[in-house]
C-alpha cells in the first residue's frame, strides 16, 4: 500500500503495535533460554526472577552427566536420513508425474496425497503391529523408513511445481543424445532444481525433527528422540527439574532456530509453496 | 528409445518404488486398522484378534468420553482455528506496510510456527505454572487475580487453545501476507483516484483477492488442530479430569495406555470418517493439471 503521511500519535501507535507483536511472539521462548540458565535458588524464586547471575550447571547436568546429546543425535540421524530419502524418492516420483502420461495418474497422485491429510494416531497402531512383529522396536532405522513415508506426499507435492519450470526441450535433447533415463536425471534434471531440493530438504527436516507420536511409541531406550526424551524428567514433579526440562526444551529448538534465521526467505517460501499457487 | 519404451522405464524405475514404499508403510497399515476395527483385540491377554463385527461402533455411539472428545476436538479446532485465521489476517493488514526494521519484525512474528509442538507445550508448561510461572505473576502486578490455567477443568481447554493460538497464528498470518503481496498496486491506485476509503478498499478488492488463500489456509489449519497430540499430552496428560482430552491423545490411551486395539481402530475409522465428511470440500480446491 502507498505510504501516507502519518501524524506522531499514529507512529506512536504503530510501534507499540509492533513491539507488542515481536514481544508476545519471542517472550515464550526468551523465558525458556531464561529458565535453563538459572541456579537452583533462581528456579523456586517466587516472583519468577528476570536479573540473576547465569550458570550453565543445567547444561552440564544434561550433557555431561545425562543421556541427553545421544537422544540428540538420534533426532539429528533421523531427521537428517528421513528428508534424503523422501527427498530423493519424492522427487523421483514427481518427475515421472510431469514427464509421463498414463492411465492412472491423476487417480495415483491423489491416493498418495490423501493419506497425508489422516491424523499420525489413524496409521501408528497397525506400525506399531508391524514394527513388533519384525522385532524392529527400538530403532533408528525404523524411525527412518516411517517418518520419511510420512513425509513424501509433501515432497512430490512441492517438487512437482519446480520441476515443471525445468525446459521439456532440455530433457529430451539429452535423451536424444544417448543420455540413458538416470543419467538425464542425475545430470541435467537435479542440478537444476538444486534450490528445490534444499528448501524442500530444509522443510523435511525440520517436520521429522518436530515429530512426536510415532518416536513416543516406537521407541523405548536406544533410539529416544530429543523431544520424547524432555518427557522422562517432566514426571518429576520438582520444581528444580525445569532448569533441566528448559534446557533440553532450548537445544531441541536451537538448530530450527538457526535454520529458519538463516534461510528465512527461502524457508517460507518452500512452506508455503505446497499452500498456494 | 521409443515413446512408450520411454514412459514404461519411467514408470518402472522413477513411480513404481516410491508407490510400492507408499503403499506399504502407509495405505497398508490404514486397511489393517480398518479391518482392527471390527475385532476385539486386547494386548493384555494372549489371544489374537477375535472378529466381533461392528460391535465396536454399536458401543461407540454411547461410549460418553470418546463423544466428548469428538466434541472437545471439534470445539478446539473451530475456535482455535477461528481465532488464528482473525488475528492473522489482522496482523498481515498491519504488518503490510513500510516501517523501520520491517523484516525483522516479520522475521520475529514467524519464529513460533518453526518450534517443535511438544517443546511448545513445554514452553507454556511454564508459562503457565500457578506458582512460579510468569503468566500469573504478571496478572498479580496488574492486580487482577490469579488463575490455575492448567489445573482448574474450565480453564484447561482455553489454556491449550492459547497455547495453539501462539503457535499457529503466524502460519495464517504468513499466508495472509504472501497473497496480499500479490494483489496489484494498481487496484489499490485507481481505487485512490476514485475516492475509495480504506475500510472500501478493504472490502473490495483485500479481500476478494485474498479469499481463496483464506480458505485454504482454513483447511490446512483446521486439518491440524483436529489432530493435536503432543501438547495435550506435554501440558496435562489430557487433564484435569478429561478436560484437555483431545481425540488423538484420547485414541492414544486406548491403544498404549489400556491396549485395547480393536476398539481404538473403531475410533480411528470414525474420526477419520468425520474429517473425509468435513473435508471431502477440500479436494475441489486442488488444482489438477
Amino acid at each position: 500500500m502507498a505510504i501516507r503521511k502519518r501524524s506522531w500519535i499514529g507512529r506512536l501507535g504503530v510501534a507499540a503495535g509492533v513491539v507488542t507483536l515481536v514481544v508476545v511472539s519471542l517472550f515464550p521462548v526468551y523465558y525458556m533460554l531464561l529458565t535453563s540458565l538459572k541456579g537452583s535458588t533462581d528456579l523456586l524464586a517466587e516472583p519468577p526472577s528476570f536479573l540473576f547471575t547465569p550458570t550453565l550447571d543445567n547444561y552440564v547436568q544434561l550433557l555431561v552427566d545425562g543421556q541427553f546429546s545421544r537422544y540428540y543425535l538420534n533426532s539429528i540421524e533421523v531427521a537428517f536420513w528421513s528428508s534424503l530419502i523422501a527427498v530423493f524418492i519424492g522427487t523421483m516420483m514427481a518427475f515421472a508425474f510431469n514427464r509421463v502420461q498414463f492411465r492412472l495418474r491423476k487417480l495415483l497422485f491423489f491416493l498418495i496425497l490423501v493419506p497425508r491429510s489422516f491424523p499420525p494416531v489413524t496409521t501408528i497402531i497397525p506400525v506399531f503391529f508391524a514394527v513388533r512383529a519384525l522385532g524392529m522396536m527400538d530403532q533408528i532405522f525404523t524411525l527412518v523408513l516411517f517418518e520419511a513415508a510420512v513425509r513424501l506426499p509433501l515432497v512430490v507435492w512441492v517438487m512437482r511445481g519446480f520441476l515443471r519450470n525445468v525446459p521439456n526441450e532440455l530433457v529430451e535433447a539429452a535423451m536424444l543424445d544417448g543420455c540413458t533415463l538416470t543419467r538425464t536425471f542425475f545430470q541435467i534434471v537435479l542440478p537444476l532444481v538444486a534450490p528445490g531440493l534444499v528448501a524442500v530438504g530444509i522443510i523435511t527436516f525440520i517436520d521429522t525433527w518436530n515429530a512426536f507420536l510415532v518416536p513416543l511409541v516406537l521407541t523405548n531406550f536406544d533410539a529416544v528422540t530429543a523431544p520424547v526424551a524432555i518427557l522422562s524428567y517432566m514426571q518429576s514433579e520438582e520444581a528444580l527439574i525445569w532448569g533441566i526440562i528448559a534446557t533440553g526444551g532450548f537445544l531441541t529448538i536451537l538448530p530450527i532456530l538457526i535454520f529458519s534465521l538463516l534461510l528465512h526467505k527461502f524457508l517460507l517460501r518452500g512452506l508455503t509453496a505446497g499452500a498456494v499457487k | 528409445m521409443t515413446i512408450p519404451q520411454q514412459r514404461r522405464i519411467f514408470l518402472l524405475f522413477f513411480l513404481l518404488p516410491g508407490m510400492a514404499y507408499l503403499v506399504i508403510v502407509r495405505i497398508v497399515p490404514a486397511f489393517f486398522t480398518f479391518f482392527l476395527s471390527f475385532t476385539r483385540w486386547d494386548l493384555t491377554e494372549r489371544s489374537g484378534p477375535e472378529f466381533i463385527g461392528l460391535r465396536n461402533y454399536i458401543e461407540i455411539l454411547h461410549d460418553q468420553p470418546f463423544l466428548y472428545s469428538v466434541g472437545r476436538t471439534l470445539f478446539f479446532t473451530v475456535a482455535a482455528t477461528g481465532i488464528e485465521l482473525v488475528l492473522g489476517f489482522l496482523i498481515a493488514l498491519f504488518v503490510h506496510r513500510d516501517f523501520l526494521g520491517k523484516n525483522a519484525v516479520r522475521a520475529s512474528i514467524l519464529t513460533p510456527m518453526v518450534i517443535t509442538p511438544a517443546i511448545v507445550g513445554v514452553i507454556w508448561y511454564v508459562l503457565f505454572h500457578s506458582r512460579i510461572g510468569p503468566l500469573n505473576w504478571f496478572l498479580t502486578l496488574l492486580g487482577l487475580p490469579t488463575v490455575e490455567w492448567l489445573n482448574d477443568p474450565n480453564v484447561a481447554l482455553l489454556s491449550l487453545i492459547i497455547t495453539d493460538v501462539w503457535h499457529w497464528t503466524p502460519f495464517m498470518f504468513l499466508l495472509c501476507l504472501s497473497a496480499m503481496q500479490m494483489i496489484p498496486e494498481e487496484l489499490y491506485e485507481s481505487a485512490e483516484v476514485d475516492g475509495a476509503s480504506r475500510g472500501q478498499m478493504l472490502v473490495h478488492i483485500t479481500l476478494p483477492m485474498i479469499r481463496d488463500t483464506l480458505v485454504v489456509a482454513v483447511i490446512l489449519r483446521s486439518m491440524e488442530a483436529f489432530e493435536i497430540f503432543a501438547e495435550p499430552f506435554v501440558m496435562t496428560g489430557g487433564g484435569p479430569g478429561d478436560a484437555t482430552e483431545t481425540l488423538s491423545l484420547h485414541i492414544y490411551k486406548a491403544a498404549f495406555l489400556f491396549f485395547e486395539m480393536g476398539y481404538a481402530g473403531a475410533m480411528v475409522v470414525i474420526s477419520i470418517a468425520i474429517l473425509v465428511s468435513v473435508y471431502s470440500f477440500y479436494w475441489r480446491f486442488i488444482k489438477f493439471d
